[in-house]
Parts: C-alpha cells; sequence; structure tokens
C-alpha cells in the first residue's frame, strides 16, 4: 500500500506545531511501522533519527507516538496504524527528545533503573520455587520499552519520579529468593521520587503492552515494604508518617480521619496543624468539617481485632 | 586506555564483561545500542546442559556431534558440554529466574526436549532466555563497576606490531571517530544475519565485528555454514520459538500434508520445509496442540508478539511460516580461550567460529555457546591485560577511519545503497541459502565483488555527523559485502553436503575429502582459503 | 426499588458532608432504598497494605452477603480497593484463608457472592438513563462540564469490569441537559493520594486538570469521588498559584450535579461548602418552577 509517514523533525526542542516531514513509501499492510521508517532511513533520509533493533518486540529501543499513541513501533502493523493512508509519528511526550523522533532514555529509563542498586546479591538460597520464581518472571518479561513511563501520572508533572519501569525493576529483585539485600532495597525504593510517590492510578498496568501489571508490582512492593517493617526511606520519613497516621486511625477508630491523619503526616499537632491552618479554618467557615474528630464507630472494636490477628499472622509468617 | 574492552553488549559480550571483571580487569563494553537494545533478547530457547539424573555431558556432547555432522572440535564440544550446568547454576545464581519443574513447589531446574536431543535438556526461561539472559547480565554488570559506551560503532581495529590495542569506534551521537585503547579487545558482535533476506536479523547483526577481524587479517572459519531458522512468520523476522517446538508444534501445507516430520537431521530437514514452502505459495502452517491457556502461560511472549504481527491466535489458527536464514555458525577463527590469531584480539559469540556447532548447530546450543565462549574470552583477555604493558596507542587505524569517514559524508547514498542490500539479500538467498551449486556460486561471488566496487563510490548520502544512519548504513554494508566474500568462497570451496552445507553438485558427504575446516582470509586478491583438520 | 447494602466511605462522613447529605436525597428521588453499614472499616484507600486492608474488606463483604445485597459505594477509591479485594476473594484458597485467619473469630465467612458497585454504576444501570432523564425537573442546559472520573473507575479494567463504564458520566451529563466538556486527564489521578507525600507532584496535576477543564470552557468539573474533590477543590488555590495561574474551577460531587438537575435546592445539596465558589453555577441554574412550566 502506498503510505504517507508525517514524521516530526528537529531536535532538542518541542512545541506544539513541530515540523513534520512526509515521506512516502510502498509497503504491505502487515510491514510493521518500524519496518517502514527504517526502509524510509535507508532508501531516502539517512538524517532520519529513530531507535529500535530487533524487529520483533524485545529490544523494547523503538516506542514512539503514532497517530498520538505511544507503541513499541515494530509490533505495529502498519495497515492497522494508518489513517486514510497517513501515519504521524512523534517522539513519546514525557521524556525529553534528542533529535526527530528520539528519546532521551537515559534520562528517562536508564539513569532510574540504575540508581537502585543493581543486581541480585545471592544470599545462598538455592531450593527456591517455581511459585516464588513465576513472579519474578513474570516482571522480568519487560523490555524497558517505557511505555509504563509514558502513561505515569506522576512523571507527567515530575520527570524525576522514578517510574514504574524502574520499580518494576526493584520487585525483580525485592521478590527473588536468592537476593540478600530485600530490606535494602526496599529503603532505598523508598526514598522520595520513589514507591511512595506511586499515586497507584494504574495508568501503568494499562500501559503496559506486556501484561506485567506494573502498578500491581509496586502495590506489592509497598506491602512487602511494610511486612518487613520499612515504610520509606531514610530521607524521607515523610511517607512513614504517612502511613502510621492513617494506621492509628483505621486501627483505632475503624475508620479514617482525613484531618487528624494529614495533621499527623506533616509531622505532628504544632507542624501539621500550622501547615492545615489556611485550609482548616477555609473549612471550618464553610461547614465543611466538624469540629470535632471522628468519634469511634460501632465496629472500630472488631477492626482492631483484625488488626491484632494481622500482626499475629505476619509475624508467624516471617 | 582499558585493561579489557568488549566490543558488542549482548549476552556474549556482557558475560565476557563478567569473567573479565571477576579477574580484577578494569573492563568497558562498546556497543551499538544499550546493551539490553541488543539482538541478544530476540533469542527464546533454552540452554542446552546435563542437568537431570540420567542425563551426562557426554550425551550431550554426542548429540551435538552428531548434529555437526563430523565437523565439531571435539576438545571445545567436551569442554562447553561439561561445562554447562556449572554455566547454567552460576546464571541462576546471578538472578536468572529459570523455570522449576514439579509444579508450584518444584525446585528442581525444568528442562525441555529440543530437536536434536535425545533427552530433555535445555534449560528455559518460559520463551524469553535472551531477554532474561540480557537484562541479569545487564544488571551484574552494572554492579560490577563495568563502563558503558552506548551507541559506539567500532569501525576498525586498532592493530600494532602484530597485536591489538583497541578498536576505533564513532560515537554515534557527535559522529567523532575516537580510539578506544585496550590491553585487550573481545569481539562479541554478533551475526551477519542481515546479509540474507529472509531472515531474523535485527538491524544490528551487520557481521561488523567478523568484517573488522577480516580486514585485520585475522582468519575466519567456517563460514560456509549458515543455518536458517524453520519456522519465521511469513512476511515478518519473527521465528517462532523453538519452546513451541518443545510443546508439539507441528509443520504441514495447506493440505494437511505433514513437513519435516521423520526428523532427518537439520540440514535435510530445512531443506524439506523450504521445499514444501515453496511448492505451497510461499509458506507452510505450523500448529500444535495447546490451548489458550497453555499458549498464554508457555508461550506469552510468542503469543503476544505473533498476535500483533499478524492478528492470529497461536492458540486456534495455524501460523504461516517458512525458513529464514538464522545463523552463521562459523565466524572469527579462536582457539578454546577465545583467542583469535591476533595477540590480544578475542572473539566470543555467534561472530566467533569456535567449532562448537560443527556443520548444524542443535537449538539450545546457541545461547550456550554465547555464555560458555563469552565467560572464556573474558577470562583469557585478562589474564592478556595482566600480563601486558600499556601498549603504545595506535593511531595508524584512527587516521585511516577519520579520513574514510569524511570521504563516506561526502559521497552520495541512499537508495543505490539501499537497492544494494536488497539485492545482496535475495542474491544470498537464492544462491548461498539452503541449497548452493557452482554455477550459482560463482555468479555470487562475480556480483559481490562488482558491488564491492560499486560500494566504494558509494557514502553516507548527508554530512551531518549526529546521528548519521545514512552513515552507519553505508559502513554496515561494507561489513556486509566483505563477510558475503568469504561466506561465498568458503561454500564454493567445499564440494560436498554436510550439516547445513547442501551442494546439489556435490549431494554427498565426503569424508576422505572435506573432513576439515577451511580458514578464509582477506587478501589483494580476494578471499584466500585454507584448510585445517578438525581439532587443529 | 433497588435495594444496596450502603458503603459510605469515610471522607463523605468526614471532610465532605455535602457528599453524604446530596446522595441521599438523591436516593431517595430515584427510589434507590439502602441499608448503611456502619459497622465496618475503612478500606485502606490503597495505602494500607493489603495483608491487612483485604481482612477489613472481605469483612465488610461479607456483612453486605448476609444482608443479601450488593454493596453500594460512593467513592472511586472505596469502589476500587473493595473491588480489587472483591476480586482477589474469588480465588477459594485465599478466601479459605482470609475467613479461616481473620473472620472466623467474628463468626463470619464470606463466600464470594457480593457484587461492589458505585453510585455512578448503579444510576446508569440500575435506576437508568430514561428513568434518569424522566425525573429531571430543571434541564441543565447552556452548561458545560467536564467529567473526572477518579482512577479506580477507570482501572484496573478487570476490577472496573465493562468498559463502557468509562463513559458514564458523560452520559448522564447530557441526559440531564448538560454539555460535556472533555478533558484529557478525565481519567487521570487527581494528585489526592501524593498529598502528603509529594505535595508538589500533587499540586502539579491539580493544576493541570482543573486547568484544562478552564481551558477548555467548562463551567464545573464533575467527579464522582470525595477524595478527587478534596484535592481538585481544597487545593486549587495552591495549585494555582504554584502554577502561576488563575482557575477557579467549581467541582461538584457526581450527587450534586445530579440533584440539580432534579430540581433540589443548591444550598441543601452544599454547594455552599466548596472552597472555590460554586456561585456562578447556581447563577446559571433556572428556577424549577420555570423550567417545568417550560416543558
Amino acid at each position: 500500500m502506498e503510505l504517507t509517514l508525517n514524521v516530526r523533525r528537529g531536535g532538542t526542542r518541542r512545541s506544539a506545531d513541530d515540523s513534520h516531514q512526509a515521506y512516502h513509501v510502498d509497503v504491505e499492510p502487515e510491514t510493521s511501522v518500524f519496518e517502514a521508517l527504517v526502509k524510509v532511513r535507508e532508501e531516502q533520509d539517512g538524517t532520519l533519527a529513530f531507535r529500535g533493533n530487533c524487529g520483533v518486540g524485545f529490544c523494547g529501543d523503538c516506542t514512539m507516538l503514532v497517530n498520538g499513541r505511544q507503541e513499541v513501533v515494530c509490533l505495529m502493523p502498519v495497515g492497522k496504524a494508518q489513517k486514510d493512508d497517513e501515519i504521524k509519528i512523534d517522539p513519546i511526550p514525557y521524556a525529553p527528545t534528542v533529535k526527530d523522533v528520539m528519546y532521551d532514555a537515559k534520562r528517562f529509563i536508564w539513569d532510574k533503573v540504575n540508581s537502585f542498586s543493581p543486581g541480585v546479591v545471592f544470599n545462598g538460597v538455592e531450593q527456591v520455587t517455581e511459585e516464588e520464581l513465576s513472579p519474578v518472571r513474570r516482571a522480568m518479561r519487560c523490555t524497558m520499552c517505557g511505555i509504563c513511563d509514558q502513561g505515569c501520572t506522576v512523571i507527567d508533572v515530575n520527570l524525576d519520579f522514578k517510574g514504574p519501569a524502574a520499580l518494576n525493576k526493584v520487585f525483580r529483585y525485592v521478590f527473588d529468593p536468592r537476593d540478600g539485600r530485600a530490606k535494602e532495597r526496599v529503603v532505598e525504593a523508598g526514598e522520595t521520587n520513589g514507591v511512595w510517590d506511586c499515586v497507584h492510578c494504574w495508568e501503568a498496568s494499562d500501559h503496559c503492552p506486556f501484561d506485567i501489571d506494573p502498578t500491581h508490582r509496586i502495590m506489592e512492593l509497598r506491602d512487602r515494604s511494610v511486612r518487613l517493617g520499612v515504610k520509606s526511606g531514610t530521607g524521607n520519613r515523610q511517607a512513614a508518617r504517612h502511613y502510621n497516621a492513617f494506621e492509628r486511625s483505621v486501627e483505632h477508630h475503624g475508620w479514617l480521619d482525613e484531618r487528624n491523619v494529614a495533621i499527623q503526616s506533616y509531622g505532628g499537632l504544632i507542624r501539621g496543624g500550622l501547615k492545615m491552618m489556611p485550609t482548616g479554618l477555609a473549612a471550618l467557615r464553610r461547614g465543611k468539617a466538624n469540629l470535632l474528630p471522628h468519634r469511634k464507630r460501632p465496629g472500630a472494636s472488631a477492626i482492631k481485632a483484625l488488626f491484632a490477628r494481622y500482626r499475629e499472622v505476619t509475624r508467624t509468617e516471617r | 586506555m582499558h585493561d579489557v574492552l568488549v566490543v558488542g553488549g549482548g549476552i556474549a559480550g556482557l558475560r565476557a564483561a563478567l569473567a573479565a571483571s571477576s579477574r580484577g580487569a578494569e573492563v568497558a563494553i562498546a556497543s551499538r545500542s544499550h546493551p539490553t537494545r541488543s539482538y541478544s533478547v530476540a533469542i527464546q530457547d533454552g540452554l542446552n546442559a546435563a542437568l537431570l539424573p540420567g542425563d551426562a555431558w557426554e550425551a550431550h556432547a554426542a548429540d551435538t556431534s552428531a548434529w555437526g555432522d563430523g565437523l565439531c572440535v571435539p576438545e571445545v564440544v567436551e569442554a562447553v558440554c561439561r561445562s554447562a550446568p556449572e554455566l547454567v547454576r552460576e546464571l541462576d545464581q546471578l538472578g536468572v529466574p529459570f523455570n522449576r519443574s514439579g509444579g508450584r513447589n518444584g525446585t528442581a531446574l525444568a528442562c525441555l526436549k529440543l530437536r536434536g536431543a535425545r533427552t530433555a535438556r535445555a534449560a528455559y526461561v518460559d520463551d524469553m532466555a535472551g531477554l532474561v539472559l540480557t537484562q541479569t547480565l545487564y544488571e551484574q554488570a552494572v554492579r560490577a563497576g563495568i563502563t558503558f559506551y552506548e551507541e559506539w560503532t567500532a569501525t576498525s581495529l586498532a592493530v600494532g606490531d602484530g597485536a591489538c590495542t583497541g578498536v576505533v569506534a564513532l560515537e554515534q551521537a557527535t559522529g567523532e571517530l575516537q580510539l578506544l585503547g585496550a590491553k585487550a579487545v573481545v569481539l562479541a558482535t554478533g551475526g551477519p544475519r542481515r546479509l540474507y533476506e529472509p531472515s531474523t536479523a535485527s538491524l544490528h547483526c551487520t557481521g561488523d565485528g567478523i568484517a573488522m577481524a577480516y580486514r585485520a587479517g585475522a582468519p575466519l572459519v567456517d563460514m560456509e555454514f549458515v543455518q536458517y531458522h524453520p519456522a519465521v512468520l511469513k512476511g515478518q523476522r519473527m521465528a517462532i520459538t523453538e519452546i513451541a517446538w518443545a510443546h508439539g508444534a507441528a509443520l504441514a501445507t495447506a493440505g494437511g500434508t505433514g513437513v519435516g516430520e521423520d526428523d532427518p537431521g537439520p540440514g535435510a530437514f530445512l531443506r524439506a520445509i523450504g521445499q514444501a514452502a515453496v511448492a505451497n505459495g510461499g509458506h507452510v502452517e505450523l500448529s500444535g496442540t495447546w490451548d489458550a491457556d497453555q499458549a498464554k502461560g508457555l508461550f506469552y511472549n510468542t503469543s503476544y508478539r505473533v498476535k500483533q504481527l499478524t492478528g492470529l491466535d497461536m492458540a486456534k489458527e495455524p501460523l504461516p511460516v517458512r525458513p529464514a536464514m538464522h545463523r552463521l555458525l562459523g565466524g572469527v577463527a579462536v582457539d578454546a580461550g577465545g583467542a583469535t590469531s591476533i595477540e590480544g584480539l578475542y572473539a566470543a559469540g555467534e561472530c566467533a567460529g569456535t567449532g562448537f556447532h560443527g556443520a548444524a548447530g542443535l537449538d539450545g546450543n546457541f545461547l550456550l555457546s554465547a555464555v560458555s565462549s563469552g565467560r572464556a574470552a573474558g577470562l583469557a583477555a585478562a589474564d592478556h591485560a595482566s600480563s601486558t604493558k600499556e601498549p603504545d596507542a595506535a593511531g595508524g587505524a584512527l587516521d585511516r577511519d577519520r579520513t574514510r569517514v569524511a570521504e563516506a559524508l561526502r559521497r552520495p547514498g541512499g537508495e543505490p545503497l539501499a537497492a544494494m542490500r536488497r539485492e545482496l539479500g535475495g542474491l544470498m538467498h537464492a544462491h548461498v541459502g539452503m541449497v548452493r551449486e557452482a554455477v550459482g556460486l560463482q555468479e555470487a561471488a562475480q556480483r559481490i565483488a562488482e558491488m564491492k566496487e560499486t560500494h566504494g563510490s558509494l557514502g553516507a548520502g548527508s554530512e551531518g555527523r549526529d546521528y548519521n544512519f545514512g552513515l552507519a548504513h553505508y559502513l554496515d554494508l561494507g561489513s556486509l559485502l566483505d563477510v558475503a566474500e568469504a561466506v561465498v568462497a568458503s561454500a564454493h570451496a567445499r564440494e560436498e553436503s554436510r550439516g547445513v552445507h547442501f551442494r546439489s553438485d556435490h549431494a554427498a558427504r565426503d569424508d576422505a575429502r572435506w573432513s576439515v575446516h577451511q580458514l578464509v582470509s582477506a587478501s589483494e586478491a580476494g578471499p584466500v582459503l585454507r584448510e585445517s583438520p578438525p581439532g587443529a | 426499588m433497588n435495594r444496596f447494602a450502603f458503603y459510605p466511605g469515610c471522607v463523605s462522613k468526614g471532610s465532605c458532608p455535602e457528599l453524604y447529605e446530596s446522595v441521599e436525597q438523591v436516593m431517595d428521588l430515584l427510589d434507590i432504598e439502602v441499608e448503611e453499614l456502619t459497622d465496618v472499616g475503612c478500606s485502606g484507600a490503597g495505602v494500607l497494605t493489603t495483608e491487612v486492608s483485604d481482612p477489613i474488606n472481605a469483612r465488610t463483604l461479607a456483612k453486605a452477603e448476609q444482608m443479601g445485597l450488593a454493596l453500594m459505594t460512593i467513592c472511586s477509591t472505596c469502589q476500587g480497593v473493595i473491588g480489587a479485594a472483591a476480586l482477589r476473594l474469588q480465588d477459594p484458597e485465599y478466601r479459605a484463608f482470609i475467613n479461616k485467619e481473620y473472620l472466623a473469630a467474628e463468626g463470619l465467612e464470606y463466600k464470594g457472592t457480593t457484587e461492589v458497585k458505585h453510585f455512578l454504576w448503579v444510576l446508569v444501570e440500575d435506576v437508568g438513563l430514561d428513568e434518569l432523564k424522566a425525573l429531571v425537573r430543571r434541564p441543565l442546559e447552556g452548561m458545560g462540564f467536564s467529567p473526572f472520573y477518579g482512577c479506580y473507575l477507570r482501572r484496573p479494567a478487570d476490577v472496573v469490569g465493562r468498559r463502557e463504564r468509562r463513559t458514564y458520566i458523560e452520559k448522564i451529563t447530557e441526559v440531564l441537559g448538560g454539555t460535556v466538556v472533555n478533558i484529557s486527564g478525565k481519567g487521570k489521578c487527581c494528585g489526592f493520594p501524593s498529598l502528603t507525600i509529594n505535595e508538589p507532584n500533587a499540586l502539579a496535576m491539580t493544576a493541570k486538570h482543573t486547568g484544562e477543564a478552564k481551558d477548555n470552557g467548562a463551567d464545573a468539573m464533575v467527579t464522582p469521588c470525595p477524595l478527587c474533590h478534596l484535592e481538585l477543590d481544597g487545593e486549587q488555590t495552591q495549585a494555582a498559584a504554584a502554577a502561576r495561574r488563575t482557575i477557579e474551577m467549581p467541582i461538584l460531587h457526581l450527587p450534586q450535579m445530579v440533584g440539580l438537575a432534579l430540581g433540589l435546592d443548591p444550598k441543601g445539596l452544599g454547594l455552599g461548602r466548596h472552597f472555590v465558589s460554586t456561585a456562578k453555577i447556581v447563577a446559571q441554574l433556572e428556577p424549577v418552577e420555570a423550567a417545568v412550566s417550560a416543558t
């Protein structure tokens, strides 16, 4: 089929009216967008910059926007991608752009992945089961294509957030029974811009092409953190304060007392109270909140008992 | 100046770097892409090792040698098969989550029976061993503090006084050439799959390391042995994994006639599929007895990609497949420690001619070979570096390449280069593919010589330096032509059929004359061949 | 008559009393009868480890099951977290573990049958859009609303269920006579989960979404999640300041928007209790009598 590929050209600076160059190619409908671009680059324009190598969806290097949607373009046939025989190609927007449709993978992915101590540190455990390893294997389907990070609501506003791809990598270590550094790793992952900054919006799971379900992996990493007695990194006490305040509220009242949790999260009555004062006063003025903290609910003692049981159960398993 | 410089960031390269580092060497890796973007990640099958009770390395070696059709180097086969279980366990402890057998609570390494093995012998990681090995070795390489030159393309070996003292490499982001000096260099640059069309090639499978060694005077070995993959998706470069085969995939023509069922050995098997595909309108049909859950569980990575690429559901529909070029079994001639004929230069993985595969490679032996040859070369390179004084940086190669690139940047490229590569792919497939004969080989040799001539008058097509892919394409085609010349010459000379090398004009195996390896070296007058008996 | 076990969630009983009050009034008009579960616990909101929140939620699900009713939530987060727990508890082995270790002590057992439904879904699937349309007494004509779902009513797909649930707010807005003003961030995170952990992130998200609604010309945003409301309404002023712009985008709870169209009094629906003034919205409303006489 005769196709027009409108490909974004230019350097690092992005703008709404980035210029696109039209390339005309004749390819089969089942040809991938990647192969079509390679054809353009080899036959028409060797200056066109994009990455990609394997062509079969394993190297994860060819992520681009295809008609506004992020795709691993070697797995996207042109017949499926085209609209009226045209395909618009742009670099993924959350990452800095290097040239044309090439994004800065070092900044977007690798610096973050490698900021967590890499490599399993063998702890001598040789007898590991299929049940223990299969979640690790699922996490390791990851090709670092960056599509989950491209969907991440937090990276959208803060490029320094480690993002689901890097945190999924931490999962891979922490849940590998042969690794001896689980506790150090969850502390590392708990620093600012780490696992506790995830807003569990499930976008990552929605985006991941390889069914890794990264949001779930992040939540499991948090659960494992709590199990290991770690609720934040050493430089990120805020996360632990928030967790503990939340837990205290539910444990003792059965319910969440948002204002009290907020005050506690901000570091106790004095600091937290001051921080909360403007919002709190406005809320009172509008009759939005009661003056008194929540009272205990009828089920409170039963919930407290569940917490007690939870501590027993997780202790025996630990 | 590095102690050890590894060229190539795939499985063999990473394993070599880790091995060298474990000996205390200071190590760097230069790779065309980020290491985990290497071709290695697309390898889906497993690693053969005699791991199960009742199996033995001798049986593994016997299967390997039988498949290799009399041309495996016995010492290498013994060394690799003996060490295979240890190599797998080592990977396991580095963090590769190999599948276990015995249900949810099973802890023993699981093994699959792949084609050509008498017993279940391939350790595997679902259907993504290549991806997981590469990721795991990369994790460990970062942990070991190895230096990475990412997106650097090696262009030449720096050789002075008969010793390799580094490589000249092009930094893609700037287009600048630099000499990366090293006391020892390990080539782990992969195979030249892009020579052929169709093939399973990644863009970077250009045989550039083989070509660099060849140009620097190192002989290549076993270059006539080019192995096709039996089942590559029609119109695509994706091979249907051996893991699916181990779970009962079968091939048939559209009429339902089984193809290649009685397992007549690698060459005949591949040719039968090739012939059936031609007779059947370009493909045969692959199907299995698995259901949807099995397809998702056993080979999720395959079925997902097949669905994306073709819209077909592996669990329900047959897949149109045909053979496509997969691997070169030969490469830069090396000894058991990975040493080439050039002092300080080592080679590992697909670019190395180790003699392990002989005339046909066994499924499950390729990843094993990458790991084993990587480790061996890394250790040998580190030892060499520790006993070598810092060599004078040989600047000649750098100056030559700077001139070569500067000139190429001014010459036209684009479509004439692309046309040449298309022609080369078709030519190699038609005349130097699964079936060869003298006339076709001579024709191929003739055309390749002409193309080399034309190639010299072409170039990058544009003068920009940053990420100039036209320049990369030009340099790659040069590598491919060099390798093509060696493959054709070797295939032409071997007037017999053996393993995956089939000559329709010499259809029988001729042990009396051809129980030898062929070494091929570059010269002004073209490739020069000589023979060495197996094991020599 | 639709009957549900009602799980109002913490926030509608705390910082967003106007949500509780408005949903009660709207349920009356829609003939939805509920039995409120008063002795159950907080869902854990995705903050607490599932090791403790799953038992708490299993207990809630078991109580609804005993009543023979589906569980209705009015908070995207409650819905998502309890819904996800219900999905995990479909695994017989896991359910048996939770029953044995946690619920048995109270003489409870969860059999895995409770359906968990957000009020938004109930409106479309149980009340029905036709029925809703028939009850409109003050069409929201000429008013533009940007939907804002809250993550858990969009994802994960297996917990949310039917795909069309991802466009219910738009459908309801249209049935009520309003205009849908689309925003790209309608299914994204409001920022609330990050508010006490990484405030700049939270505020940036809030500014982005409310700013987009303003730029696209919405009169208000409407959300079925009180946590989104706390964030988009309560933090909007700070967010706008951090983003160096003015936004002043009113944020309505879903039942408030429905209530307005059904002719309920804005004050009674708690529109005066928001941080960002809703006065402009209220001023745009037709008097109910006029609306009725016009039809």
